[in-house]
């Protein structure tokens, strides 16, 4: 297999931007809806992701290194670019728990531009992992829409139809994941 | 999902990055939680300057806050060269975390303020343990069991992370005292 091939695999998989370094669960299991809405609101979750880590990716390279601790700001103004496309396309409105709705998919906007800067990536390299990291969000996304309406229509007592649940299923399918490494 | 949540399971899920991502050892979700309850409070304090809850206000509130993590990162670096390896982004990503902006919400007392990140410190720390306690064998560092053989290697790495919260968070709803309220909204998850 090719470095770029593997690179996908290890983003794709026991890399993955949210089950390997847990950005986006909390927007996921909040967010996710019915399979059908999760599917389309998932498409614009991860193209926006997607943009934006090439745009952090690109304003980092552009910065000169010594400047390197401006990084958090870049981000920081990308994320916010993000966060107003999706209010844009109608996602995000209201309040949770007090705070604006927005703030559940600051973490992933931000995260995933730091998670790239970390790996030090060529633009070959940035294009394969973000790749993944989107397929491999979107994938999940839909997962946990239809983990949380299979929890939704079981016999299971009260206790069980709740967020332990779905974090319990995320967990089994990372040790799947884990398992796929293994192999 | 969100209907009839107690404090502790809005807290669980507010703080569930650094729950589930600085948590890998006691030193480091103790590092973790105490940067945290800090800048929840510096937060606050800012907070008190904004009158109203626009957007745009918000996002002030979130670069303060995201500034105030990247000062924590690099002022425990610096001061504390000895204790980097338990630094790691999620410090950085507290930034981003909604635990920290609880103070800044306008529906919020200042009892709850307090007892939200009083419940997160004290969860952090008992995750942290527990992960420390099953995954590495080791207790702060102190060696439990045999060397390379802990009681549960998984749990220091990723899918640990994600089973050991979802069990506290079933035995927090095993616990609840409205329990009452769990069966009338039994039709949607709770």
């Amino acid at each position: 297999m090719s470095e770029l091939g593997r690179l996908f695999l290890n983003s794709l998989l026991t890399e993955n931007m949210s089950l390997a370094f847990f950005l986006g669960i909390l927007f996921m299991i909040v967010e996710s809806g019915t399979i059908k809405t999760t599917a389309a609101r998932g498409l614009k979750y991860v193209s926006t992701v997607f943009v934006i880590n090439w745009l952090g990716w690109f304003l980092h390279n552009l910065i000169p290194g010594r400047l390197d601790p401006l990084n958090p700001a870049v981000f920081f103004i990308t994320t916010i670019i993000g966060i107003a496309v999706l209010k844009n396309w109608g996602e995000l409105k209201g309040e949770w728990f007090g705070m604006p709705r927005f703030i559940l998919a600051l973490g992933p906007l931000f995260g995933a531009q730091f998670l790239i800067q970390d790996g030090g990536y060529s633009y070959a390299e940035m294009m394969t992992v973000n790749t993944a990291y989107i397929v491999g969000g979107y994938l999940l996304f839909v997962l946990i829409a239809a983990i949380k309406e299979e929890i939704i229509v079981s016999d299971a007592a009260p206790v069980f139809k709740s967020y332990s649940t779905v974090l319990a299923a995320i967990a089994m399918l990372a040790l799947g994941v884990i398992g796929i490494q293994i192999i | 999902m969100d209907k009839n949540l107690t404090i502790l399971e809005k807290v669980m899920l507010m703080g569930l990055l650094p729950l589930l991502g600085a948590t890998n050892s006691l030193k480091q979700a103790l590092i973790t939680a105490v940067s945290a309850v800090l800048i929840a409070l510096l937060i606050k304090f800012f907070a008190r300057f904004i009158s109203e809850r626009k957007d745009y206000n918000w996002y002030l509130l979130i670069g303060v806050g995201i500034t105030f993590s990247y000062i924590f990162y690099i002022a425990i670096i610096d001061m504390f060269p000895n204790l980097e390896i338990y630094v790691n982004n999620y410090l950085l990503l507290l930034g981003v975390t909604p635990i920290i902006y609880i103070g800044a919400s306008a529906s919020k007392s200042e009892i709850n303020f307090f007892s939200y990140q009083k419940d997160f410190f004290l969860l952090m720390v008992f995750v942290g343990a527990l992960r420390e306690i099953l995954g590495k064998g080791t207790f702060f560092s102190i060696s439990l069991t045999s060397a390379g053989y802990p009681p549960l290697g998984f749990v220091k790495d990723f899918p640990g992370a994600f089973l050991i919260v979802s069990i506290i968070y079933l035995i927090v709803e095993l616990l609840r005292k409205d329990k009452e309220s769990l069966r009338e909204g039994s039709g949607d998850i709770v």
